[in-house]
């Protein structure tokens, strides 16, 4: 098929999307345009492209955005690390398991941002605890999805392996972790996006030079309603980028498993 | 086989008895300074305090009713618009792009927004905690509807059905089991919602119980605030599960039949 | 496939390794922290002089200590939080927050203290509240846990009534600012910058009331850094005690300076009428502080602001760091002791 066909393919089937977000495009104008609800509430298109390109020029977007990822990347490693290997000894052993899971349960309970109080007296309001407080969210999906992937492993195949005598390593590393694989990967996902959400959380509450959740403050306490949307537009953008990304995997890793067996 | 099952669950309470153990043991010798962790006899009395003298009653009032409003709000307007995209196709092609744009931004990127429109009171939570609530919900009814078997619906077709017996007897019964774990999921979203609502504005609620204690160096406080809220989303969840089982359970022998 | 899984463990066990590796830096620093509201991130007075002449980089430089200035945005109540975690060595904070830490089991130890703070009850320029009779059940903002709450609680009492009677906002800084002028709350304690941006009015104020409404800011010391590091102490006491009489020579000179941190002369001039400045950086712990001291406790508790008193004469106040200052360099008379009315005692 060419480019164009797929093109005129894919506008007859998403135009009536087209549609919608250019009435409300059209109407948030308008509304701007006609003063019906004031600029301080409600910035006009303009505006915000403004701000948009203010923030991205001058740079502070970019640190912003750098200062937050460095913050993800730091806790959502330790965090799932941590995770994936306690979730994969659990999912390993029935006695570990019985071990571990009622603890695991009983601070699972503890909506995470309601960590946040705690952490800070804890660690401070420097980098540890934004750190801590990823680490803590991005924890918990991983593990469950780690055990449970594990669980998922089909039996035939480790009965078929100790036919082979597959020492325990070998049984790990051909088994159980690619037929795990795919539940990680999901949870390494939802231990992503939770980071993502997480470090705008902490940074709104303890907050530091530059990271996005700074910036989202930053543009409520300037009373710059520019910046407010730009902010939700960019950690929206951001958020769909990690879902798309890491989604992608996913669904190659499943046709993968799919075709393995 | 009983034995084994008691052992079980014996074996479960070992790890969080050495660290009781080990938490009472370091604080009460001082090893780990009571500022940042209080003794487990501390953490009680303060519960106790807190419990006997209705401050906490109060506050966890304020915050259920905060959930309460908000879980609704965003429970019922979720609800519409995920049955709305589920059953007449045009309203999907035309929301569904929108609806799938805004649901890519979390709620807390709101937060701004939501204060400069309605200030830091009631109402900012309120929306604020609806909103979290409503993704979730408009997401599992129209996984739900979307989710019924094509086959049903051709049986019916061939029936003869009227639309509301089909949506009464082919649609709502197939789809409420998705509909349901949408209302769990927005529950626990609105409950760890309020909680953050509370920590970034609030006059009172348990959230902000804790906040207050956190800045009047009360460590014990903020403990037992975190204890607290962690049971009650505990006990929510549950409910909601019990009233689960006993409704749909209802529905799906019916479904048997 | 297999390249994944190997990837994925060396990811693993490389960051295993890297949770654990920072905190190992050690670098000689010497980290001060100072509540810091809305203003620029500098100090007036006393601390403005030792920044300006560089008094603590010049004295700790042989010794290879950088010195870091903290200003912390949650304040008093955040100042504690960095003590607790080792993040600060030294604060300045207000009175509330000092005993409520103590109260909680802070380890730290009081080694000056400055008196003569003021805050000024503040409402929207529009607002019909004239009284503090007025505030029943009205929306109060303040900084909870710092010492303008207990001022707040201290006021209301006057007045028959508590914190109870009124909504309490916790609200600092800009934040505060935003919310008096778009009339999300009632009223709040705050500076004059917002009347004299047209935002706000003053219905009440300390200056000019009994100096037991006013602010004792103190400087406290991490126990284990006192322990650790005595001889830093003392030199930091020292070079302190020169800030403060660099300031205290000219109340116009040091009025004029303190309008660094971006307030207004005529405001600084306004709030210091009636106050010499031999009182305003007294660094004393004498009879008048610690008779506040206490009454802020005591205020404290009946408000439920602290629940554990503790006796603050004793193993709270260190004040032998701030005798030796004096007598080393030659200051013992400059500054006199003051009696609860803020009178100085004759010798």
């Amino acid at each position: 098929m060419s480019i164009a066909a797929k093109i005129t393919i894919f506008i007859r089937e998403k135009y009536h999307g087209f549609i919608s977000f250019l009435v409300l495009f059209l109407i948030w104008s308008g509304v701007c345009h006609y003063k019906l609800i004031s600029p301080d509430f409600l910035p006009t298109p303009a505006t915000v492209g403004t701000a948009f390109v203010k923030v991205v020029s001058s740079g502070i977007l970019g640190k912003s955005l750098g200062g937050s990822l460095i913050r993800i990347a730091e806790g959502f490693m330790i965090g799932t690390t941590l995770g994936f290997l306690l979730g994969a000894v659990m999912g390993v052993s029935r006695t570990l398991e019985r071990l571990f899971a009622p603890l695991i349960n009983a601070l699972r309970q503890v909506p995470i941002i309601g960590w946040i109080p705690l952490i800070i007296i804890w660690c401070g309001i420097a980098e540890t605890s934004k750190v801590t407080f990823i680490a803590i969210g991005a924890f918990f999906p991983i593990l469950i999805n780690t055990f449970e992937g594990i669980r998922s492993v089909s039996h035939s195949y480790v009965e078929v392996a100790q036919v082979f005598e597959y020492s325990r390593v070998k049984l790990l590393r051909k088994i159980v972790i690619p037929g795990a694989l795919p539940s990680i990967v999901s949870g390494i996902r939802l231990s992503m996006g939770t980071s993502w959400l997480l470090v705008v959380w902490a940074e709104i509450n303890t907050r530091s030079a530059y990271g996005i959740g700074d910036l989202l403050s930053s543009s409520r306490e300037e009373h710059n309603p520019g910046l407010i949307i730009v902010c939700i537009l960019v950690i929206g953008f951001v958020a769909f980028l990690i879902n798309e990304l890491f989604g992608h995997l996913e669904a190659r890793l499943n046709t993968w498993k799919k075709s393995y067996r | 086989m009983k034995f084994q099952i008691i052992k079980n669950k014996l074996l479960g309470l070992i790890i969080p008895l050495i660290l009781y153990v080990a938490w009472d043991f370091l604080t009460s010798r001082e090893i780990i300074p009571p500022e940042l962790l209080p003794a487990p006899k501390v953490i009680f009395d303060t519960w106790w305090d807190l419990q006997s003298s209705g401050e906490l009653a109060l506050n966890m009032k304020m915050s259920l009713l905060r959930v309460g409003f908000g879980f609704l709000l965003g429970a019922i307007s979720g609800f519409l618009l995920g049955t709305a995209m589920g059953l007449w196709k045009p309203v999907e092609l035309y929301l569904n792009p929108l609806f799938n744009f805004f649901r890519q931004i979390p709620v807390v990127a709101w937060i701004p927004f939501l204060i400069l429109w309605l200030g830091i009171d009631e109402w900012f939570k309120i929306v604020f905690i609806s909103f979290g609530a409503f993704i979730p919900m408009a997401l599992k009814t129209l996984e739900g509807i979307k989710g019924v078997p094509a086959s049903y619906l051709e049986v019916v077709r061939v029936f003869e059905y009227g639309w509301f017996r089909v949506l009464r007897t082919v649609i709502v019964p197939s789809a409420l089991p998705s509909i349901s774990t949408g209302l769990r999921l927005c529950l626990s979203e609105a409950w760890m919602l309020v909680i953050g609502a509370e920590l970034v504005a609030a006059g009172e609620g348990i959230g902000n119980v804790m906040v207050i204690a956190r800045r009047l160096f009360q460590t014990d406080v903020v403990l037992v605030g975190v204890i607290v809220i962690a049971i009650t989303g505990f006990a929510m969840d549950k409910v909601l599960g019990l009233l689960e089982t006993r409704f749909l359970g209802l529905h799906r022998s019916q479904n048997a039949q | 496939m297999k390249k994944i899984i190997n990837i994925l463990l060396v990811m693993a066990v490389g960051m295993a390794l890297f949770g654990i590796t920072p905190g190992f830096a050690a670098e000689k620093v010497i980290r001060i922290g100072y509540p810091g509201g809305s203003g620029r991130p500098v100090s007036a007075g006393g601390w403005g002089y030792v920044q300006a002449k560089n008094l603590f980089e010049e004295e700790f430089k042989k010794d290879g200590y950088r010195i870091e200035y903290n200003y912390i945005k949650s304040q008093g109540p955040g100042c504690n939080e960095a003590l607790a975690n080792n993040s600060l060595d030294f604060s300045f904070h207000g009175d509330l927050p000092v005993l409520a830490g103590r109260s909680g089991g802070l380890k730290i130890k009081a080694l000056t203290a400055s008196r003569g703070g003021n805050a000024h009850l503040l409402v929207p320029t529009n607002s019909s509240i004239k009284t503090i009779k007025d505030l029943k059940g009205k929306r109060v903002g303040v900084g909870v846990g710092t010492w303008t709450h207990t001022l707040l609680a201290r006021v209301l009492n006057d007045n028959g009534m508590t914190l109870k009677d009124i909504k309490v906002i916790n609200i600092t800084g800009s934040d505060f600012e935003t919310a008096i002028a778009t009339n999300d709350i009632d009223a709040g304690f705050g500076s004059r910058a917002l009347v004299r941006r047209g935002v706000a009015k003053i219905i009440w104020t300390t200056v000019g009331k009994p100096v037991k409404y006013q602010s004792i800011f103190s400087l406290v010391v991490r126990e284990a850094f006192l322990k650790q590091h005595p001889d830093i102490v003392k030199r930091f006491v020292k070079m302190y005690v020169k800030g403060l009489y660099l300031a205290s020579l000219n109340k116009n000179e040091t009025l004029k300076f303190n309008t660094r941190t971006g307030s207004a002369l005529q405001d600084n001039i306004d709030d210091n009428a009636g106050q010499s400045i031999k009182y305003i950086t007294a660094p004393r712990i004498d009879g008048q502080v610690t008779q506040l001291y206490k009454e802020v406790q005591l205020v404290a508790k009946n408000n439920g602001l602290i629940r554990k008193p503790f006796d603050v004469d004793k193993d709270f106040i260190d004040s032998s760091f701030l005798e030796a200052a004096l007598k080393e360099l030659n200051l013992e008379n400059h500054w006199p002791n003051y009696d609860y009315n803020g009178n100085p005692i004759k010798k």
